[in-house]
């Protein structure tokens, strides 16, 4: 059954690192130290993840069913098995949307406002 | 070690994502060492901040779903321990304001550090930014030739996003806003700003349209910006006065972005057709932004490349390269040794700070024995008693983190303001978030440091003795053990800083004792610049001078006066080396330091004219070159020969210097021994700075504001800078030394200080405990002096301990310190024989102390009271 738009608004607004823990995912699957890496890059390093608050941000999405262990693994040569693979999930992708949304008129109506004049 | 900082952690939390957890911290681990130091530093300040605020978080919310009754308990004892503390306020105040002093100084000495080496030049992507310069004779970060520089630029555009060159010019004079000041001036190419990588807060950078003669485009700081023009929104456009000429405004940069460190205001750095053309003057700094994935190897390769092709189509008597190096090493390495040396000082007082606690908190949990009796009998288990003592240390650690915080944020303006050099990233050191969260970590570690074991011993009960109203069981062996073992340790950790401490102020007596060979009482010294646009000219540089010196020289306070460049022990020097006239004999080559100076110098240093004569009105700018040298040159250049009426030249053809006098050896910095050096009339160059130098006849710090008058009335748009009596710059030169020295000793007697109390409380302490034994003892015949030594005897036993163990210390520490040290040898055995009886003199008297008040005991009380 399709979430209804009060269960995915219900979600909103994401916490800023939920949010890019959700970015970070949906490009695929990724551990840990791939979604912190992932991240520091798109943010030029202002954003850098430590472990307790990451893992307490995804048993925070994993709670609320915004993202899923994914069942696959790569292959084992290279890999740390101590690592787990996520993924998002329907919800999650559908969140992830809706909190888009909701920066994008929050940040029009801003420049309509004019607090932002003067920047690209 | 992670793994256990996960405990931190509720278990099913670290059950689902302790593993992940271990292998995301290995990694990251792995990639902080690879950084270099500080950013593995960073590393563990951020892993501790990060367990400690999201275990808490991570527990309180778990609590919240679950209403665990453990933190119930938990804020039950530590509403306990506030009532328990407040009946004894004074035990608690001084708890409380020790480890304040302790977290204090630790976060304030952290705050610098962070500014200086962690937080650095906040640009984007700042470990693209590297140095850039030549090297030539095997030596390395020499500056650049200009045309050099701009075929490097050119050549290196594969590696290179962009790549600038800067020089820092002596400072213009600002004028219009007051009175007249100094500006700290770059004159910087327009690819600068996209080394740095930041759009300007206000208008726009410089471009190379900016660099041409008639445009006069400059852009400020942003501290310039709100210092000097009041933060003015409209301040593109506006003109400013710098050494008589006018300049544009046209952009504003961000907070923090004053590169290089100090710079105000940036012009253009624009080239003349001689500098262009001349291939053998090097003055240009520069640096570069990598291409990103570009390393530092790869970048210097395209420079060998590019410098190559430069030697290849201008050959000249040397090779010469350029190299790529890391543009905070290059910064921070100075002072990186300093700052760790002082943190590590720090965090050994914050344990000598935390031993002593460990002990009165032990001392008051055996105390109360009968209390946790009654408490273990009725059902409380160990792990409960352990608890509640573990809270009441952490509302110590929890107070004494918040008042040092506030202690930090006292402290670290008079850090930077007090330390000498120069401090990178001065503007960016302060008291923030940061320095919040190590002291709250800080609150965490020390209650483990100081309350667990006694917590651990303390709650060591055996209800059925010490429920016993007549129980005569003193402390366990354990418990004595651990007590012994707690002064001995801070005796060892304060002996090593008070050995370290007497080496310095050995080596610092042995350097300044050293004679200078100049008088320097009385005598007063300023800086004055002349700028080129309205002095042009040697003949008007000349001219200027001799008036200023003639008019100062009317002053009825003013016993003589000369200008001098440089001054002794102002830490410049000018090294040159000239052609010995080959009618004198080998060595071709003379090397040495050249002074331009005016006829009285002498009579204002007092300085020893050997023979000859010194410089007069005979000597101008029309009438053969002449020379005085020392008695150094005399004597290496010269040796059995008198050097008097012989002649040099700067090269081959230029015009013939004839020396005509030679001084005394006059010193010019406590480190080196004088060397050869050539004197030159004011009459026959020009520099455009010079120093002034008064001999008054009353104090010379009165005549500073008459000096100023004088020069003010002989030229009012030119401000005298660095005023300053010679006796304060000779202090200067040796001002890190003294900084260094003056830190050590504060710390180390603080230290003795928290070890003396430390000891003298035990002991106090241990005679309160065996009161009844020295009642009997004395009953039975002992004499009152046999307990006064009993009672020394065994509380010396520690800090002998202690200082067999501070003896290792401290020859761990000399050797560390050896840099520092002046002819002095790291482990002197006359320093380290009197720093070791000097804190074993401080550790009999405050046994002997406690030893009086048993020797008094009353036996007849004593035994009556049984």
């Amino acid at each position: 059954m399709a979430p209804t738009p009060s269960l995915v608004d219900s979600f909103l607004p994401l916490k800023p690192v939920a949010f890019h823990v959700l970015m970070s995912l949906a490009g695929g699957e990724r551990h840990g130290y791939a979604i912190t890496q992932e991240i520091a890059a798109r943010t030029s390093a202002r954003m850098r993840l430590e472990p307790g608050n990451l893992y307490r941000s995804i048993k925070a999405l994993l709670d609320d069913q915004l993202i899923e262990e994914a069942p696959h693994r790569p292959s084992r040569v290279g890999d740390d098995v101590r690592r787990r693979y996520y993924r998002m999930t329907g919800l999650g992708r559908r969140v992830a949307a809706a909190e888009t949304a909701r920066l994008e008129e929050l940040l029009a109506d801003a420049r309509s406002k004019q607090w932002l004049k003067g920047r690209a | 070690m992670y793994r256990v900082l996960l405990r931190a952690f509720p278990r099913e939390f670290r059950s689902a994502f302790g593993a992940e957890m271990t292998s995301l911290f290995d990694e990251r681990r792995h990639d902080a060492r690879r950084a270099g130091i500080a950013a593995y530093t960073a590393f563990w300040i951020r892993t501790l901040i990060d367990v400690t605020q999201h275990g808490i978080a991570e527990r309180r919310a778990a609590r919240r779903q679950q209403g665990d009754p453990m933190w119930k308990g938990f804020v039950q004892d530590v509403r306990f321990a506030a009532r328990l503390f407040g009946r004894r306020p004074g035990f608690t105040a001084a708890a409380v304001l020790t480890l304040a002093l302790g977290i204090g100084l630790n976060i304030a000495v952290f705050s610098v550090l962070n500014g200086v080496l962690i937080r650095w030049l906040p640009l984007p992507n700042v470990d693209q930014i590297v140095n850039v310069s030549e090297t030539g004779h095997g030596v390395r970060h020499q500056p650049f030739n200009p045309s050099n520089f701009l075929d490097v630029q050119r050549g290196t555009t594969d590696v290179f996003q962009a790549i600038a060159a800067f020089r820092s010019l002596p400072g213009a004079t600002l004028t219009g806003f007051g009175e007249a000041t100094k500006v700290a001036l770059t004159a910087a190419s327009p690819q600068l700003f996209d080394v740095m990588g930041v759009a300007p807060l206000l208008g726009r950078p410089l471009t190379a349209a900016d660099a041409t003669a008639d445009v006069r485009s400059i852009v400020v700081t942003e501290r310039f910006w709100r210092a000097k023009l009041g933060g003015d929104s409209q301040v593109v456009g506006r003109a400013l006065e710098l050494d008589g000429q006018r300049w544009t405004i046209v952009g504003v940069m961000p907070k923090d972005t004053a590169f290089p460190t100090g710079t105000e205001v940036w012009k253009p750095l624009i080239f003349t057709p001689q500098e262009l053309a001349a291939r053998n003057s090097w003055f240009l700094q520069a640096v570069g932004r990598m291409r990103a994935a570009v390393t530092l190897t790869q970048a210097n390769a395209s420079l060998a490349h590019a410098m190559g092709l430069v030697a290849a189509s201008h050959p000249g008597p040397e090779t010469r390269s350029a190299e790529a190096t890391d543009l905070r090493e290059d910064t921070v390495h100075l002072v990186r040794r300093d700052l760790l040396f002082a943190q590590g000082v720090m965090a050994l007082i914050l344990l000598i700070a935390c031993a002593n606690l460990a002990n009165l908190l032990l001392a008051s949990a055996t105390a109360r024995a009968h209390e946790f009796s009654i408490r273990t009998s009725i059902g409380a288990g160990r792990g409960r008693l352990i608890r509640q003592l573990l809270a009441e240390s952490f509302v110590l650690s929890a107070a004494g983190s918040a008042l040092g915080m506030a202690i930090a944020y006292l402290v670290v303006p008079a850090i930077v303001a007090a330390y000498p050099g120069a401090l990178p990233g001065r503007e960016r050191i302060s008291v923030s978030v940061m320095e919040l969260g190590i002291a709250c970590a800080g609150a965490l570690v020390t209650t483990l440091l100081f309350g667990l074991a006694p917590a651990i011993v303390g709650s060591r009960v055996a209800p059925a003795i010490g429920l016993s109203e007549t129980s005569r069981v003193g402390p366990s062996r354990v418990t004595r053990l651990l007590r012994s073992g707690l002064v001995a340790s801070e005796v060892a950790l304060t002996l090593s800083l008070l050995a370290g401490a007497a080496l310095l102020i050995k080596s610092f007596t042995t350097l300044t004792s050293q004679p200078v060979g100049f008088d320097a009482s009385n005598v007063l010294t300023a800086n004055l610049q002349l700028p080129t646009a309205r002095f042009p000219s040697d003949e008007q540089r000349r001219d200027f001078f001799a008036r200023l010196v003639e008019r100062i020289g009317q002053d009825a306070d003013v016993a003589s006066v000369a200008t001098t460049l440089p001054l002794p022990f102002d830490g410049h020097g000018i090294g040159s080396m000239f052609r010995w006239d080959p009618a004198n004999g080998s060595p071709k080559r003379l090397i040495g330091d050249i002074r331009f100076v005016s006829p009285d110098i002498l009579d204002v240093l007092k300085v020893p004219l050997a023979r000859g004569r010194f410089f007069d009105a005979r000597d101008t700018a029309t009438t053969p070159l002449v020379a005085v040298v020392n008695e150094e040159f005399a004597r290496q250049y010269g040796g059995e020969r008198d050097v008097l009426g012989m002649r040099f030249q700067r090269e081959t053809n230029s015009p013939w210097i004839t020396i005509v006098g030679v001084t005394a050896n006059v010193r010019f910095n406590f480190l080196q021994t004088p060397r050869a050096q050539f004197m030159f009339p004011l009459a026959q160059s020009g520099p455009g700075t010079m120093t002034l130098a008064v001999r008054t006849r009353t104090s010379p710090e009165r005549f500073a504001t008459r000096l100023r008058e004088i020069v003010r009335s002989v030229d009012p748009a030119l401000p005298l800078t660095d005023v300053d009596t010679l006796t304060a710059v000779i202090g200067d030169s040796v001002a890190q030394r003294r900084f260094n020295m003056s830190l050590l000793v504060t710390l180390a007697s603080l230290a003795v200080l928290l070890s003396a109390i430390g000891v003298y409380g035990v002991m106090a302490y241990v005679v309160g405990q065996r009161t009844r034994e020295m009642g009997i003892r004395l009953a039975l015949g002992a004499q009152p002096s046999q307990v006064r030594s009993l009672v020394v005897r065994q509380g010396l036993m520690p800090v002998i301990a202690g200082i067999a163990g501070g003896l290792a210390g401290a020859w761990f520490l000399a050797t560390f310190l050896k840099k520092d040290l002046f002819q002095v040898k790291p482990h002197d055995p006359a320093t380290l024989v009197v720093a070791t009886a000097a804190f074993f003199l401080i550790g009999v008297l405050a046994c002997w102390l406690p030893s009086r008040r048993a020797a008094r005991i009353d036996p007849i009380r004593v035994l009556q009271a049984d």
